[in-house]
């Protein structure tokens, strides 16, 4: 195997005591800022990169793939700890994440997003090495109409996570669509629902929507409740059990698959990979209503899928140059100063450089664990400081998140509004991950539909015409049926056995 | 009474450390300009074409005047939200707009009623200047420009172009175009998309039929064997792909639309900056290593004076509104 | 308690859409599933105005940036029609907080827009001490004394790290390290 031999050689250049520091320190960078709110990998990558011109290719390049993973992993920490998602794709780890916190469990939930985050990472770096030419061509087969109807597929998650009310749901994530509309129509150019508020035009910021909704209305929810308390009494375990691992590993490799393919599309996002397979785990497992309660399913799920997509993103930016998110961009950028040219014969064996770039993250995969583990216990700590002064912190943090993604004090202005409404919204019971959802998918699943209406010169056709869209968007219809139908029986079931109790 | 003079002293120490930050700022344009950090304002997201080049730029300034140039992205509204913030702020020189055409010229061209225009500009320097290319798919029946033009005119309404908008430079490029050949741009179908990270995939896909990319973006999905190059616009071929022909060499002149990547500053910025940082563009230019960057980021290198680069802006400024007018894009 | 609260958000929110929805059979029964049926309505009224304004500027039926706005504001409000109509009256918003809680609740979100307005007038650090002091006295209850120590080392952490450390480009204003 010729490929296996080029793999130990760049494994061989890339193991080092010196690049393995840069790897922990890369690891460590990126998993801080990752934690912030709205930082994320993009600012931290950005920032480090004439740094790394001066480290040199191999050392520069290991940092990287560090922060770039660790930042990845980061987002969850929050999310499972304070039920407040650093980033979308952290949405659905909170399902799970945080009841599990609360349990007094929220270390081995960590360690289980820590272990799915090494799962997916490894995938994605196995699917790199074997398979990237391959995959890269089948991607391309995915035009408007297939992104329109795997943006349909992804919608009928809102049935499944809608509460006790689908209708609610649906209202929800129709509001959540429009907000995404708010800004430049993708066809004209022109403002849409800006009623002469000239800061709207650039649209409204995901980042602002997510900090409103889930951070700033989850501090004012619980105001004035156990101001001086911290959340948990009392720590469990901090390590997951081995029982613990045995039943989320299928879960980690399942959600990782599913994660690996999707990124493979460079239109699709890790949350949408994140929230379609947490919505797969639910349908198969057999206790489907742990889900939500506590089960370390729910966050192995979301995790390795969300982490897999990323990882998949290296498919193609290494054969065809595409960069499917700005972190990745800004790291071709850094890729091809070292010398590095995009391209299928990227991996014929002439370019030794790349299969130390290979090398170098798995290397960075394993310092996240390597590294996390013990921080687990660390991390923990934080649900014992007492909410009283975490609280007015979070709120501080929240804004600098926003602020920094596109240095708007406008960003800011709107996650304070969308934090009042987030507030009375979750005081009426009306679930806010469909709007969340919705409001993510909405300008694809426009862009994509009007791109599809303009090469079809607006017939419906070409949603049938093409096999892939067809069977996505038949498959689609068929999960949104069946999920009513059983979304009826169980609330007929619960309604009855209210009657019998209040009887 | 006691308490009073301390209030006095008090007062009269803000007013002083005010007075001292108010003539600090009129120091500014001294010649040992810049003495803080620098903001190089770029109006578009992370990691495409003019946020990469300016990446390149910020650092060869940061070492050369050593204090940080950062770059800050503000994108909005096709780049108007980040230029307008850039082009009325401070004056004072720490605050630069890295643009390009698109942001710039297309943007005013296409716009009735944007809050600035090519007055508020104070422009410096052009950067990177290099052709639009004409792109289809690699295994496409096109063989050559003369193919595809033969083809558009025998069937008109088949033509499909990704674009960013009704009055992009995409737009003006494909109008430029067909009107050369003698086609009818008004039965060409534009495919809205977001970039030229949406848009190249889909072309390398079959979905859409050609688009026009600088040559920088373009050059990946080229090398890859998933795009290739049917024409590029402009005067002479592209050093980057010696052997694609001019729309002009194929029969199709008047195709004159460009991409460029370059800075500056607001009007009104005090002269002495504004040339400091002309000078070391200049100078930035020369420079083997910055030239060895941007080739390996695939760019091609066009510097312009703030004479010369004015003048470019001006001129494709009437070009595109002469088009707009005369194809009546806005409504 | 709880429906003092939720018909007051009704009255504020949705004073201006009440004329156009079937009218609820009393404010008494105006639960929050009503209410928000009553805005989805409204929101769905003004996606349909926008898809109207919008019309002219595409090149079809089904071709323009009109479409997603005029189906959105269908679906809202046939799905807003549907939940007023079907809506359980007895489903109840969670308590709001009163008295004192209340506030130094809307106290807390006051500051959060004074901290909008100061900050880029005074810069990060010197509007971030000023919301912080706020902050730990209406939301952590602390005394001063401890609320201006730790706005303190709060403003002076958070600034150094982000303008310092991680080079993120907030106003400077009137303090700030190096």
């Amino acid at each position: 195997m010729d490929t296996i031999h080029l793999l130990i050689e760049g494994f061989g250049s890339a193991l080092t005591p010196t690049n393995l520091l840069m790897a922990m320190l890369g690891a460590l960078i990126g998993s801080v800022a990752g934690m912030i709110p709205g930082v994320g990998p993009t600012p931290a990558i950005a920032i480090l990169m004439p740094l790394t011109t001066a480290l040199g290719p191999t050392q520069g390049i290991i940092m990287l793939s560090g922060i770039y993973y660790g930042a990845i992993y980061g987002g969850s920490t929050t999310a499972i700890l304070l039920n407040i998602p650093a980033e979308l794709q952290a949405v659905p780890v909170c399902f799970d994440g945080y009841p599990l916190a609360k349990k007094g469990r929220g270390g081995p939930a960590l360690g289980i997003a820590a272990i799915s985050s090494f799962v997916a990472g490894v995938l994605g770096v196995i699917g790199l090495v074997f398979f990237a030419p391959l995959l890269a061509d089948q991607a391309l087969a995915f035009g408007p109409p297939e992104y329109f109807a795997l943006m349909v597929l992804t919608l009928t998650v809102i049935v499944n996570l809608s509460g006790n009310s689908v209708i609610k749901g649906l209202i929800m994530g129709l509001a959540g669509y429009l907000l995404s509309l708010v800004g430049m129509g993708p066809a004209s150019t022109q403002a849409r629902f800006t009623f002469g508020i000239e800061p709207l035009t650039a649209g409204i910021e995901m980042i602002s929507v997510i900090i409103g909704l889930f951070a700033i209305a989850e501090v004012f929810h619980s105001f004035g409740e156990h101001a001086s308390e911290s959340q948990v009494p009392k720590l469990g375990s901090v390590y997951p059990r081995l029982s613990d691992l045995r039943d989320t590993v299928p879960t980690m490799l399942r959600s990782g698959v599913v994660g690996f393919l999707l990124g493979l599309l460079p239109g699709c996002s890790p949350a949408v990979s994140a929230f379609l397979s947490y919505d797969l785990e639910k349908r198969i497992a057999p206790k489907p209503e742990e889900f939500g309660q506590g089960a370390l399913r729910g966050v192995a799920a979301p995790e390795a899928a969300g982490n897999a997509t990323c990882s998949a993103g290296f498919v193609p930016l290494f054969t065809l140059g595409i960069p499917s998110s700005p972190p990745l961009a800004i790291l071709l950028a850094g890729l091809m100063i070292y010398g590095l040219q995009p391209g299928p014969m990227l991996f014929d064996g002439s370019n030794n450089f790349v299969w130390v770039i290979i090398a170098s993250m798995f290397i960075g995969n394993v310092m996240l664990v390597v590294l996390h583990l013990p921080l687990v216990g660390i991390w923990v700590k934080l649900t014992q400081i007492p909410l009283r002064i975490l609280k007015p912190l979070i709120l501080l943090l929240c804004v600098v998140g926003v602020y920094s993604v596109r240095n708007s004090m406008f960003d800011v202005l709107v996650s304070f509004i969308l934090g009042g409404v987030g507030y009375f919204l979750k005081k009426g019971k009306w679930p806010l991950v469909p709007f969340i959802l919705c409001f993510m998918l909405g300008p694809l699943t426009e862009r994509s539909f009007v791109q599809s209406m303009s090469i079809s010169d607006g017939s419906f056709s070409i949603f049938v015409e093409s096999p892939i869209a067809l069977t996505i968007l038949v498959f689609a219809a068929g999960l949104f049926v069946v999920s009513i139908a059983l979304m009826r029986r169980a609330h007929i079931r619960r309604r009855d056995l209210q009657l019998a109790v209040t009887e | 009474m006691i308490r009073r003079t301390f209030l006095g002293m008090a007062i009269g120490v803000m007013v002083a450390a005010t007075g001292a930050a108010v003539s600090q700022q009129a120091i500014a344009a001294s010649p040992d300009y810049p003495t803080r950090p620098i903001q190089l304002v770029v109006p578009f997201t992370a990691g495409g074409g003019t946020d990469l080049a300016s990446r390149v730029v910020a650092t060869y300034l940061s070492e050369k005047w050593g204090k940080a140039v950062n770059v800050v992205n503000r994108p909005g509204a096709g780049g108007a939200t980040g230029t307008n913030d850039v082009l009325k702020g401070n004056a004072d020189g720490y605050v630069a707009l890295a643009h390009n055409g698109s942001a710039t010229e297309a943007l005013i061209a296409g716009n009735n009623n944007l809050p600035f225009s090519l007055k508020d500009y104070r422009f410096v320097a052009t950067v990177i200047n290099e052709p639009f290319a004409l792109l289809v798919k690699a295994d496409s029946p096109f063989k050559t420009l003369k193919d595809l033009d033969d083809w558009v005119k025998a069937n008109p309404g088949q033509l499909t172009f990704g674009s960013t908008g009704p009055t992009s430079i995409q737009t003006f490029t494909a109008i430029q175009w067909l009107d050369s050949i003698g086609a009818d741009f008004t039965k060409a179908r534009l495919v809205p998309s977001n970039g030229g990270g949406e848009l190249l995939p889909q072309i390398a896909g079959g979905h859409v039929l050609v688009g026009f990319q600088d040559v920088t973006g373009a050059a990946p999905l080229v090398k890859a064997g998933k795009l290739k190059l049917l024409a590029v616009t402009g005067p002479q071929r592209t050093p980057l792909f010696p052997d694609v022909p001019t729309f002009a060499e194929e029969g199709a002149p008047g195709v004159t639309t460009h991409f460029w990547s370059g800075i500056s500053l607001p009007v009104g910025t005090p002269d002495a900056i504004a040339q400091k940082w002309e000078t070391t563009l200049k100078q930035m230019m020369d420079d083997q290593a910055f030239q060895a960057k941007l080739t390996s980021i695939n760019a091609q290198a066009g510097f312009l004076d703030a004479a010369a680069f004015s003048q470019m802006v001006n001129h494709d400024m009437d070009t595109y509104k002469q088009i707009v007018k005369d194809k009546a894009l806005i409504k | 308690m709880s429906e003092i609260g939720a018909s007051e958000i009704g009255a504020s929110d949705n004073g201006a859409n009440s004329g156009h929805a079937p009218v609820p059979r009393g404010a008494r029964r105006l639960g929050p599933d009503r209410i928000g049926g009553l805005i989805a309505i409204g929101l769905g009224l003004v996606a349909l105005a926008e898809a109207a304004r919008l019309y002219h500027l595409g090149t079809g039926m089904l071709v323009g940036d009109h479409v997603m706005p005029g189906a959105v504001g269908i679906l809202l409000v046939v799905f807003g029609a549907v939940l007023v109509i079907r809506a359980d009256p007895s489903a109840l918003m969670e308590k709001l907080p009163r008295g004192r809680t209340m506030l130094r609740l809307c106290g807390s979100f006051a500051i959060l827009f004074v901290y909008w307005l100061l900050m880029d007038r005074l810069g990060y650090i010197a509007s971030t001490f000023i919301v912080a002091i706020g902050l730990f006295k209406t939301m952590s209850q602390y005394g001063w004394v401890r609320c201006i120590l730790y706005a303190a080392i709060a403003s002076a952490a958070l600034g150094y790290l982000f303008m310092n450390l991680l080079n993120i480009a907030l106003p400077a204003g009137v303090i700030s390290f190096g």
